[in-house]
């Protein structure tokens, strides 16, 4: 009932913000902020309870028949990973309101954007696998109309929202695919016929068969990712409004969430073999998309192309059947939303401050705007993941993790974080440092800019230096992920467990 | 007997009243208002049907389930389009009344069509439906295009008539019966379908063809939906098409003729051809109506698979397809229908920009009609795609539903481009007015596109015979 009703919350406000502009135009906003609040607060209580639970059968489920004809239920259910996710999510989300006040049409904006909240909540509930593709393709249908009413309107690239919709919508049509083939696959096998997610873990696949369905999996999940050859809607996505950096943090962890989720246990047989195919496109994503940010003047693409370069430490960290890894992956998913965010927040503030987002046509920042070239530089510190900060923990972890699996995978991701330290200190050397470049006026931070900032720093650095929160919640679930993936290439005696904590908190137990 | 019948006579009395009527006192809200309350009426009258169901009257006429849901769904439809389409009709300088009377004729000839159990039944109600059609096609007298449209129709419709006069009559030849359950048994009873059955069958399979607007059968669609008045447009693409594919559907199933591979064969062509053809046709095209013309040459040959996999499933997924395409595309046409102003009708994708400035409910409603036709979730084509995916992936037809997912793919792009139009801001905008009633009708479309789009089970169920 409670995930239920943190659903019903967000849509219930979706509802009245959309009635509300009619009164005042600060309304929609209000009861935004307030509904999200409340869905956050409900979400972070239930927390502790979540972390012991399986997925599927907790203690919170929600289970009701829903298109019963053909076998589907409305089944939620939550587990720690699952309600990390929920809980950063409304997060973001609660960051991403009290960042949008003065924009056209608040009623036409608040609504869509807490349906793409419920739509991405709903994702990490879904349990129930014809309804996580109901959710999966849910969030993108107001992502698409936030995007086509807030572009900006001298925008050459009119296509972005397009791009986005057939790119997310065709490879999400090839996991509906996949679901269907799983479902009668299974159907014959047991003559049950169920969309569970539970039950279709139980399916007996032959290789072929589970790698072709995988691969409709895989695709849908590396699209949204996004990687390398799939990545051509997301800097446009970037470039096109500036508040869809709050939603793509939040959005392409999805695909991320479903690898995890689904591919990897619906079919483990299927996932070790492709393992190699990941870690190459790992290393061509980290690459690349670092080289191309390095290359790039404009700070929204940069943002962009940091990002999809972090995502491929994600395809990495999750393909080396690994638990230190994995909890890597975690971090780099949460560390990268947060980091490259507040550089794309920030370089939202330096368009309405001079105009440009060319960080090649100002200079000096930091005689004129201490405290934005303060917070500047710790974001930039963020994203080539110094010590202390949360991207360090994530990509360390990672590293670890893929280096007991191969050792030329992790020298040759090692050679990204170098590339991302050159672009990370290239936006400090040209925008903060040295001699002044830029408008005669320029303000600093507003204080609601510094507060959010603030917030944003904060979370990197209690993340970075106190870890054990979130290992502990979402330990549990990837351990027994690990188990289910019977075929891992080396099984992880006892002993190495230890060196889990030993490496994240030696203090512990 | 005369509960069953009482659709029939309620509409019948309805155009003889609107008949007289029309010949005394000359009044366009009068006639609209009469025609209405006709058609509710019989609309109310289907409901006594549920406790004496099924029912047959002769050998000629069939009341069951299907016939029941069907029937309510041409009505319903026709109260929508009587209410959306007055302001539309209100525009023609001279000689409105007719439209009603062409209108209820056409509806009680698709009504018969898909009550029909019977060959001679069927061709009565086909040739009862088209025939009022002509004229409705070329409504629009002072425009050349909409009589060009007017003439293409009754030519190609006239062809297609004889050729299905002629395979009816090459199968009753072989088997003796024009009663479409003894045909289904002496079909039943062969091994080897016998070319002179095989040859009628191929005939009524074009014919229907053509009424389906399957490829290659598909040439006058886009000109005909292009030329007819936008209400005409959307009664041509979901009555219009109800009751032949019923009849089809009937066909099929009593016969089981999917068990013989030339007929298997030459419909999955017809579903394959139509899928790619129509969806990349529509593709290059800027014409909404057109390109909605093309859109629906793809959405009948995505319900052919429900047909191909057959059963119960085929069944279900089949009629929900139907009626889901029926009510999105009513949604759509109906906007368009209102947007008119001066006989004029917005053609280009460009002249549905800013709409959302101009009139935010009718653009909610044009684009979740539209996205339901694209088959987006949150709406009715959504559940109805996956339905039909599901029938045909539990026929194991996965070239077909690697067909239909591709193609609702390709789908997508020319679907959203007219979104975008109609979010598109502009610069100047003069806002539209819509009258009460409209907005009432477009506002239960969208209610139903969005119930089942959410939460179709209830109705799911319901469909079930």
């Amino acid at each position: 009932m409670i995930l239920l009703t943190i659903l019903s919350i967000l849509l219930l406000c979706a509802i009245l913000s959309a009635l509300g502009s009619k009164l005042h135009s600060q309304i929609p906003r209000f009861i935004s902020v307030l509904g999200l609040l409340l869905a956050l607060g409900l979400a972070s209580v239930n927390f502790p309870t979540a972390i012991t639970e399986i997925f599927g059968s907790t203690s919170f489920d929600y289970n009701v028949p829903w298109i019963a004809v053909a076998g589907a239920n409305f089944h939620l259910s939550a587990d720690g990973l699952s309600l990390l996710f929920i809980v950063f999510t409304l997060f973001l989300g609660v960051i991403g309101a009290l960042l949008t006040s003065k924009i056209s049409n608040p009623g036409y904006f608040f609504f869509h954007y807490l349906l793409l909240l419920s739509g991405i909540v709903g994702i990490f509930m879904a349990a129930d696998l014809l309804l996580f593709f109901f959710f999966w393709e849910m969030m993108l249908l107001p992502m698409y109309f936030l995007m086509i009413k807030y572009r900006e309107l001298n925008d050459q690239n009119e296509n972005t929202p397009f791009k986005f919709l057939l790119y997310t919508q065709v490879s999400g049509l090839l996991m509906l695919l996949g679901i269907l083939a799983l479902f009668f696959i299974h159907g014959r096998q047991t003559s049950i016929y169920s969309f569970e997610l539970s039950d279709l873990m139980q399916t007996t696949l032959s290789l072929p068969v589970a790698i072709f369905i995988m691969t409709g999996f895989v695709l849908a999940f590396l699209v949204k990712l996004p990687v390398i050859p799939f990545h051509g809607w997301m800097p446009a996505t970037f470039s096109a409004s500036p508040l869809a950096v709050i939603f793509t943090g939040i959005l392409v962890k999805t695909g991320a969430y479903g690898i995890l989720r689904l591919a990897i246990p619906l079919f483990p047989e299927a996932s070790v073999l492709f393992a190699p195919t990941a870690m190459a496109i790992g290393i061509m994503t980290i690459l690349y998309a670092g080289l191309i940010a390095f290359s790039s003047n404009d700070i929204r693409k940069i943002a962009a192309y940091s990002s999809i370069s972090h995502t491929g430490f994600i395809i990495i960290g999750l393909y080396a059947f690994n638990i230190l890894s994995w909890h890597g992956v975690i971090f780099q998913m949460i560390a990268s939303a947060i980091g490259v965010g507040g550089l794309a927040l920030l370089g939202d503030a330096l368009y309405r401050r001079t105009g440009t987002y060319d960080i090649t046509g100002i200079s000096g920042l930091w005689s004129r705007a201490s405290v934005f070239s303060g917070f500047g530089l710790v974001i930039s510190l963020a994203i080539l993941g110094l010590p202390g900060l949360a991207n360090f923990i994530a990509e360390f972890l990672i590293l670890a993790g893929t280096f007991q699996q191969s050792i030329v995978v992790t020298i040759l991701a090692s050679i990204g974080i170098v590339i991302a330290a050159a672009y990370a200190l290239r936006i400090v050397q040209k925008v903060y440092v040295g001699e002044y470049r830029g408008p005669v006026e320029l303000k600093d931070l507003s204080l609601r800019e510094k507060m959010i900032m603030s917030t944003l720093v904060v979370l990197l650095l209690v993340l970075g230096l106190y870890t054990r929160p979130i290992i502990r919640s979402t330990e549990k679930v990837l351990e027994r992920t690990l188990i289910l993936d019977s075929s891992q290439p080396e099984p992880l005696a006892p002993g190495n467990d230890a060196s889990v904590k030993y490496f994240v908190n030696p203090q512990i137990d | 007997m005369f509960v069953a019948l009482a659709p029939y006579y309620i509409i019948l009395v309805t155009l003889i009243i609107v008949m007289l009527v029309v010949s005394f006192y000359r009044n366009h809200m009068l006639t609209a208002v009469l025609s209405f309350t006709g058609t509710a009426m019989a609309l109310i009258s289907l409901t006594n049907l549920c406790n004496c169901l099924p029912w047959w009257a002769q050998d000629m006429l069939i009341t069951d389930h299907t016939s029941t849901l069907l029937i309510g769904v041409s009505l319903l439809t026709v109260l929508v389009l009587i209410v959306t389409g007055f302001h539309y009709i209100h525009q023609i300088e001279d000689k409105k009344e007719e439209y009603y009377l062409l209108l209820l004729s056409s509806l009680l000839g698709a009504m018969i069509m898909i009550a029909s159990r019977n060959f001679v039944t069927f061709f009565l109600g086909l040739e009862l439906m088209s025939v009022p059609l002509y004229a409705l096609v070329a409504y629009k007298r002072t425009q050349r295009e909409s009589v060009e449209a007017g003439i293409k129709y009754l030519l190609l419709a006239g062809a297609s008539t004889a050729t299905l006069v002629f395979g009816l009559a090459l199968m009753y030849g072989a088997s003796g019966t024009m009663d479409l359950y003894t045909f289904a048994m002496y079909l039943s009873q062969l091994s080897q379908m016998p070319s002179f059955v095989l040859a009628g069958l191929g005939l009524f399979l074009a014919s229907v063809g053509f009424k389906l607007a399957l490829v290659p059968f598909h040439v006058w669609t886009p000109d005909v939906y292009q030329g007819s008045p936008a209400p005409i447009t959307a009664f041509l693409t979901s009555v219009g098409k109800i009751g032949t594919f019923v009849f089809l559907l009937r066909m099929l199933q009593e016969a089981n003729l999917t068990s013989h591979s030339p007929v298997f064969y030459i419909l999955a062509f017809l579903s394959v051809t139509s899928m790619i053809v129509g969806n990349l046709l529509a593709l290059s095209q800027t014409h909404v109506k057109r390109i909605l013309a093309f859109s629906s040459i793809a959405h009948m040959g995505y319900l052919i698979i429900a047909l191909l996999a057959g059963g119960n499933n085929g069944y279900q997924a089949g009629m929900f397809y139907l009626i889901i395409y029926a009510i999105s595309s009513i949604g759509a046409f109906s906007s368009i229908a209102l947007l008119t102003q001066h006989q004029k009708e917005p053609n280009d994708i460009s002249e549905y920009q800013s709409l959302y400035q101009r009139s935010p409910f009718l653009a909610i409603v044009f684009s979740a009609s539209i996205f339901s036709l694209a088959g987006m979730p949150l709406t009715a084509g959504f559940i109805a795609k996956i339905y039909l995916a599901l029938a045909g992936a539990s026929a194991a037809l996965w070239l077909l539903v690697l067909l239909l997912v591709v193609n609702s793919g390709i789908g997508l792009y020319y679907y959203t481009r007219i979104v975008s139009a109609v979010f598109k801001p502009a610069e100047t905008s003069e806002k539209i007015r819509l009258p009460l009633v409209s907005s009432l009708a477009l506002a239960f479309i969208i209610v139903i596109i969005v119930w089942l789009g959410v939460a179709p089970g209830g109705f799911l169920y319901w469909l079930v015979p």
